[in-house]
């Protein structure tokens, strides 16, 4: 059974929703956590940005003009590098690092999942696994940076002493570039560990809302984790060998 | 290409100059160490004595000056040759996770060293004074003292033609000292092995009476006694 939309019954429905949160910032004021300023802004700052975005995408899935959907791609990719840019300050010039990692990230799973007839190439499935595909590479070039730089500090001498004993850069770097991807692949191995079980996947919740077949929202929910992976792999791999080469020891 | 039959001298450092952000740190140090000869550098802590052996071993670029291995120009060769050549051994004693056994071995993982012949763990341990039946124990509870004599140990495994020694004894306790300080006058005099160390310790020359050194404001400018 398909839903039918009906917009003043979903402006009912955000209002209401709407109303919690409000309810939550007085509470946060009442009890002086600190964060009903931050959370006001950034409850609004949601409303207004998903507002504009859905008009944009509403406006290309009409189009259907995938010159439109790439560069929504691409300005995704350029905000996500961006953010990771900002976490990963240690790093030199870090977006020179994040761009290429989160990019190839998304872009080589998409165009793998395009080239096997997984993923259809229209507007309305690229544009929001392609989001979602690059928030998750987004975050795990954050993490693996992130680890990455911390087990150069702690190991500075270890590398030191490799490089003595005749290890190559790489070779004396490797322990830590690993270490790097595992633990930023640690969330999603878990997520995945426990699919259906302790998470409860949103895309497929969201189809299942949406009118779906559970079965197809679960095929799908499915394809997305593991392109999710995938994207989070290569971003980490590619995040931390960049970083290897900028980093010196002294 | 090092030729270790060459009549040149082990290592030989000419006009050497360093900076960090505009701040000399060596300004122009030259001197030898000969083949199978004992050095000792000595100087104060920020006189850039760390700084000189790592760019001795191309750890750190200089900015100027030469270093000659066994007479040939380093920079003609590729850094990692350098370091199995020059052998450097750090203040702070560094181990990896595993037992004794596999920090000997742990060098031998990496390409560069893969030609190499298995090391004689036994002999190696024989040679620094350490018990054979450390062999099999982790590395991580040892005292600060073995650690050091394991990363020596770990050094010769190698079969390098020259030893640095950056402060080799400044984290261990006096008994510690003493017996690295013989370990490593045992093998300059019973392997013939060219070695250069660097202190800060005045006590710690005395008592090794070899020829000495002394970096000042990043200048070698005295020669110390020859006890030799």
């Amino acid at each position: 059974m398909e839903t039918v939309y009906d917009p003043v019954d979903g402006l009912v429905k955000l209002g209401l929703a709407s109303l919690l949160m409000v309810v939550l910032i007085l509470l946060s004021r009442v009890r002086n956590l600190g964060i009903d300023r931050e959370l006001s802004v950034a409850v609004v700052r949601a409303v207004v940005q998903l507002m504009i975005v859905v008009l944009i995408i509403a406006a290309v899935f009409q189009s259907q003009n995938l010159f439109f959907v790439l560069l929504i791609l691409a300005g995704m990719q350029g905000i996500a590098a961006a953010t990771s840019a900002k976490r990963a300050s240690e790093v030199k010039d870090p977006f020179r690092i994040t761009l290429p990692s989160i990019a190839s990230g998304t872009f080589v799973i998409m165009g793998v999942m395009i080239l096997v007839g997984v993923m259809p190439l229209e507007a309305e499935f690229l544009i929001p696994i392609g989001s979602m595909v690059t928030g998750a590479a987004m975050v795990t070039c954050s993490l693996s940076l992130d680890r990455f730089m911390r087990e150069m500090t702690t190991n500075r001498l270890r590398v030191e002493t490799a490089l003595s004993l005749g290890a190559t850069w790489s070779e004396a770097v490797e322990p830590y570039t690993r270490q790097g991807i595992r633990a930023s692949l640690i969330p999603s191995i878990d997520r995945l560990k426990t699919l259906g079980i302790v998470v409860l996947p949103g895309a497929m919740a969201g189809m299942i809302i949406g009118g779906v077949n559970p079965v197809w929202a679960a095929e799908y929910q499915l394809i997305i984790f593991f392109m999710i992976v995938g994207a989070e792999l290569i971003s980490a791999y590619i995040a931390t060998l960049l970083a290897q080469k900028t980093v010196s020891l002294y | 290409m090092i030729d270790p039959a060459s009549p040149a001298a082990a290592l030989e450092v000419t006009h050497l100059a360093k900076s960090f952000d505009g701040e000399a740190i060596l300004r122009d140090v030259s001197f030898s160490v000969g083949r199978g000869e004992l050095l000792v550098l000595r100087g104060e802590s920020g006189t850039g004595k760390s700084v000189l052996l790592k760019c001795i071993t191309r750890l750190i670029e200089p900015d100027a000056g030469t270093v000659r291995i066994f007479g040939t120009d380093s920079t003609t060769l590729d850094g990692v040759e350098v370091r199995r050549r020059v052998l450097l051994v750090g203040q702070v004693p560094t181990l990896f996770e595993g037992t004794v056994r596999e920090n000997l071995e742990y060098p031998f993982s990496f390409k560069s060293n893969q030609h190499l012949p298995p090391p004689d763990s036994l002999s190696l341990l024989a040679m620094v004074g350490l018990s054979a039946d450390l062999l099999g124990r982790n590395a991580a509870p040892l005292s600060v003292g073995q650690q050091q004599r394991l990363c020596i140990a770990r050094a010769l495994a190698l079969d390098p033609g020259i030893l640095l020694f950056d402060e080799p004894t400044a984290a261990l306790d006096p008994a510690a000292k003493g017996v690295v300080e013989e370990t490593i006058l045992r093998l300059n005099r019973e392997q013939g092995r060219a070695i250069l160390m660097v202190t800060h310790n005045v006590e710690q020359v005395r008592r090794m009476g070899v020829r000495t050194l002394t970096l000042t404001q990043g200048m070698v400018t005295e020669t110390g006694g020859d006890a030799g």
